[in-house]
């Protein structure tokens, strides 16, 4: 029996989750490790470089995609610059049998960014794209403390 | 602006802004060579492997915030002091 029912038939691969946190790896089994989820970062000195950025995504294929190459896209945008993008890595990722026959397969994944520069305080989000779809999104506000505090 | 081609396991993927050298790892959780599944335990993620996690994430706030304490004893409290100002 296949385990994608009708209306993930013709979906492309599904994304479950996706963080941006302080650090994340896998340990023994492929397990995820992940710590300091975050959406709100601080600096009082602008641009701000922040020394480590982990976005972890997680992906779901159903069976009828085995084989299929996708497109997948993770952009870091400020979306009121004129120039939003800050940071884009893009690549394509071909989906394999499923671990067991039938079922779907998950897959993750964990972008490490160093050094990213935020150029000045604001809304800003990763986003995920699958296909050109914009499938999750990321959202990290970056303040300067001594502006809230005037507020 | 940097733009390079980065090799993973999966395929090349090209990166681009204002960033350093990204890496991208993608992952299965594999079957258990056992009969059952194995869950984290003390023998798999000691004190040890959580300090050490601790320490690289709090690596970058060391030096402009060094007296920022980051033990998992001292996160633990703060964590506690946090939720009960949370709960007044």
């Amino acid at each position: 029996m296949l385990y994608s029912g009708p209306k993930e038939r013709g979906r492309f691969v599904k994304v479950t989750f996706a963080v941006a946190c302080d650090f994340a790896n896998r340990s023994d089994g492929g397990k995820l490790n992940v710590v300091g989820i975050f959406n709100e970062l601080y600096s009082t000195e602008f641009p701000y470089v922040r020394p480590e950025i982990y976005v972890v995504v997680g992906y779901e294929a159903t069976v009828a995609e085995e084989g299929q190459t996708k497109h997948i896209r993770v952009v870091l945008l400020k979306p009121d610059n004129p120039d939003p993008e800050i940071v884009s890595i893009e690549g394509v990722y071909t989906v394999r049998l499923p671990t067991y026959p039938g079922r779907p397969r998950y897959v993750n994944s964990i972008f490490h960014l160093p050094q990213v520069e935020f150029p000045e305080p604001g809304d800003y989000a990763f986003h995920v794209l699958i296909g050109g779809d914009d499938r999750e999104r990321v959202p990290v506000h970056v303040y300067n403390p001594q502006d809230l505090r005037q507020e | 602006m940097a733009e390079y081609v980065i090799l993973t396991t999966e395929g090349d993927f090209k990166v681009r802004g204002k960033v350093g050298r990204v890496s991208v790892s993608f992952g299965i959780q594999e079957p258990p060579e056992t009969e059952h599944d194995v869950e984290a335990t003390p023998e798999t993620f000691t004190h040890e492997t959580f300090e050490d996690a601790l320490d690289r994430v709090s690596r970058p706030i060391k030096g402009k915030y060094a007296d920022v304490p980051y033990s998992s004893e001292d996160l633990i409290r703060e964590k506690r002091t946090e939720a009960q100002l949370e709960d007044r």
